[in-house]
């Protein structure tokens, strides 16, 4: 079914557009669920409340070209895993400067590039929930620091430093990576 | 510490673009949690309800405007306390034929003489005679105007008017106290010519009730487009707030928002009018950004508490000029199909108008109001009450008089 029709099939609340929807697209939007909730049972109800919610608002919905389905939905799930991670990051474990790893070469870009996504995928979601957060909504999907610090209700300076972090550990944990698969 | 602080490492680039093209494995047993939860129909609004409420106004409106007038009381209690000794009139004296002859009777507590009545006003209804003799049937005619309940929102006035030829004032105070008593012709014929109309009812009468039926709209188009900055709030599902995305631009293109209410007023001395009411306001805007279309409906009920003063007066045409206050509440905020929960704070606006009022009957009349409106707090979501918290209103309406 194109993208088009889905969309018009699942404004008429017809159930075999809103299977097509969920089987089209629920795959890359648990990877993104995954990414910020960490964990495969946080992803899923995440998943779940997103997709009820789309399936709501898609009169709201306005198509332009194939693409746009998913770029929807995908907002629709960064906003809900937002609005479900801000209760708990202030109480997020925030590592010291003292465990932050030290004197980090940062990897090269074609050796990441042989890196598996799901491997990428697991060290992006063992990132502490702060600096996971705040890395996948600069570095992955495209928000500035003062967005951040409005959504997550922190300071544009604090919002920068915890990226800082999380690229420190995220780089460390590429290098530990390629070195243990090197050997 | 990283070593490098460029934002822009294309590591972090190659990462980043694996990420936004994973897939991840989905439960099956997902989609069995989400299709119960799926709306099988589009949600329809309850248009019972408004066409309950349109017809209970209507209903109103007949009722009210059919049922007997106030006035007809008044002049039924005058004929029977001025024909004690009277023979009964016959049909054509009780016609309420207004003498040409001038008069001289006084009175008070609204009653005139005709002397200072224009003859141009229109004799409501027959009265009485009271007279049973020909010769003095003339003089005893009488007849109540009431062009002046024609006003709707003015003091309620009788204005009594004798055809007597020689009309003299009851010298009496006690009764004249208690009663209004008017003149006589000879004292024989006193009783006869006497009537009283009970200061209570003229009370009663100067204490004149309306309910007015309204609508307004802004002067002003409001169907400018522009972009906001700021991003709207968005209810999750359990009722926290959330923003959208920060970096979407949503465009808000404000349609010409519509007031509706009813006020009841009650007419006061030097001709003031005070008045509380209900109001409904709906703003409907319609929103886009790159992926969303979809109207804003937000509404609100408000209590609006309003002071005119009626300053002009010409046969049925009356002009005033007044000021309002009122107090509203967000009662329902929709985007698209979904219901928005946003602080549902009093929002307060002052407004003064200018209005011009014609009687059409003794029980309706109509108006047209032109009005400026401010409106000093401001809403959670972009309106048009938002964009120009100072607006010009046009607000048209019925009165009905009782």
């Amino acid at each position: 079914m194109a993208e088009n029709d889905i969309v018009e099939g699942c404004k008429h609340r017809r159930r075999e557009a809103q299977r097509a929807l969920y089987e089209n697209y629920a795959p890359r939007l648990m990877a993104t669920a995954m990414r910020y909730m960490g964990n495969c049972d946080d992803a899923q109800d995440l998943l779940q409340e997103a997709l009820i919610k789309a399936f709501q608002s898609i009169d709201r919905f306005a198509w332009q070209g194939n693409g746009s389905l998913h770029a929807w939905l995908d907002r629709i799930v960064i906003n809900t895993a937002v609005s479900m991670l801000r209760k708990s990051l202030p109480q997020a474990t925030m590592l010291s400067l003292d465990e932050l790893p030290d004197n980090v070469t940062e990897p090269d870009s074609a050796e990441v590039s042989q890196i598996d996504t799901n491997i990428i995928l697991e060290m992006v979601a063992s990132l502490p929930a702060g600096y996971r957060t705040i890395f996948n909504l600069y570095c992955i999907d495209g928000f500035t620091h003062r967005d951040i610090a409005r959504q997550l209700g922190i300071s544009e300076g604090t919002s920068s430093s915890q990226l800082s972090r999380a690229r420190a550990i995220l780089a460390q944990k590429v290098q530990d990576y390629l070195k243990h698969h090197a050997q | 510490m990283s070593q490098s602080s460029n934002n822009n490492s294309q590591w972090l680039d190659v990462m980043a673009d694996k990420a936004r093209h994973a897939q991840q494995p989905v439960d099956e047993r997902l989609w069995q949690r989400i299709e119960p939860q799926l709306p099988a129909t589009r949600p329809r609004r309850p248009a019972w309800l408004w066409w309950s409420a349109a017809a209970a106004a209507a209903i109103l409106l007949l009722v009210i405007t059919t049922r007997p007038a106030k006035t007809d009381k008044v002049r039924d209690e005058v004929t029977a306390q001025a024909t004690p000794t009277a023979t009964t009139p016959s049909p054509t004296q009780a016609t309420g034929i207004e003498s040409p002859l001038p008069s001289q009777g006084t009175g008070r507590d609204g009653i005139k003489s005709p002397s200072t009545t224009p003859h141009t006003e229109r004799n409501i209804a027959p009265v009485a005679t009271t007279n049973s003799s020909p010769q003095h049937q003339s003089n005893s005619q009488f007849s109540i105007h009431n062009s002046q309940l024609k006003n709707n929102n003015s003091q309620f006035k009788d204005t009594l008017v004798f055809a007597e030829n020689k009309p003299q004032l009851n010298p009496n105070p006690e009764r004249s106290e208690g009663s209004m008593t008017t003149a006589t012709t000879s004292p024989q014929h006193q009783s006869n010519s006497q009537f009283t109309i009970l200061n209570s009812q003229l009370k009663n009468n100067n204490s004149q009730f309306s309910i007015s039926l309204y609508g307004s709209g802004n002067l002003l188009a409001q169907n400018s487009t522009h972009a906001m900055q700021r991003p709207v709030l968005m209810a999750m599902g359990n009722g926290r707030f959330m923003e959208t995305q920060a970096s979407t631009r949503y465009h808000y293109k404000h349609r010409i928002p519509l007031n509706v209410g009813i006020m009841a007023s009650k007419s006061l001395p030097h001709n003031l009018t005070v008045g509380i009411g209900v109001n409904y306001a709906r703003y409907i805007s319609e929103v886009s950004a790159d992926l969303e279309r979809f109207d804003q409906t937000v509404q609100f009920i408000g209590i609006p508490v309003a002071l005119q003063w009626h300053f002009w007066h010409y046969r049925r045409l009356s002009a005033y000029v007044g000021a309002e206050a009122m107090a509203e509440r967000c009662i329902a905020v929709d985007r698209g199909d979904e219901q928005v929960d946003v602080p549902r704070r009093i929002q307060w606006s002052v407004h003064g108008m200018a209005g011009l009022q014609l009687a059409i009957t003794d029980h309706l009349g109509l108006f047209v109001e032109p009005k400026v409106s401010h409106y000093a707090t401001r809403f959670a979501l972009p309106t048009a009450r938002n964009e120009h918290p100072l607006t010009f209103n046009l607000k048209m309406g019925a009165n009905i008089n009782f």
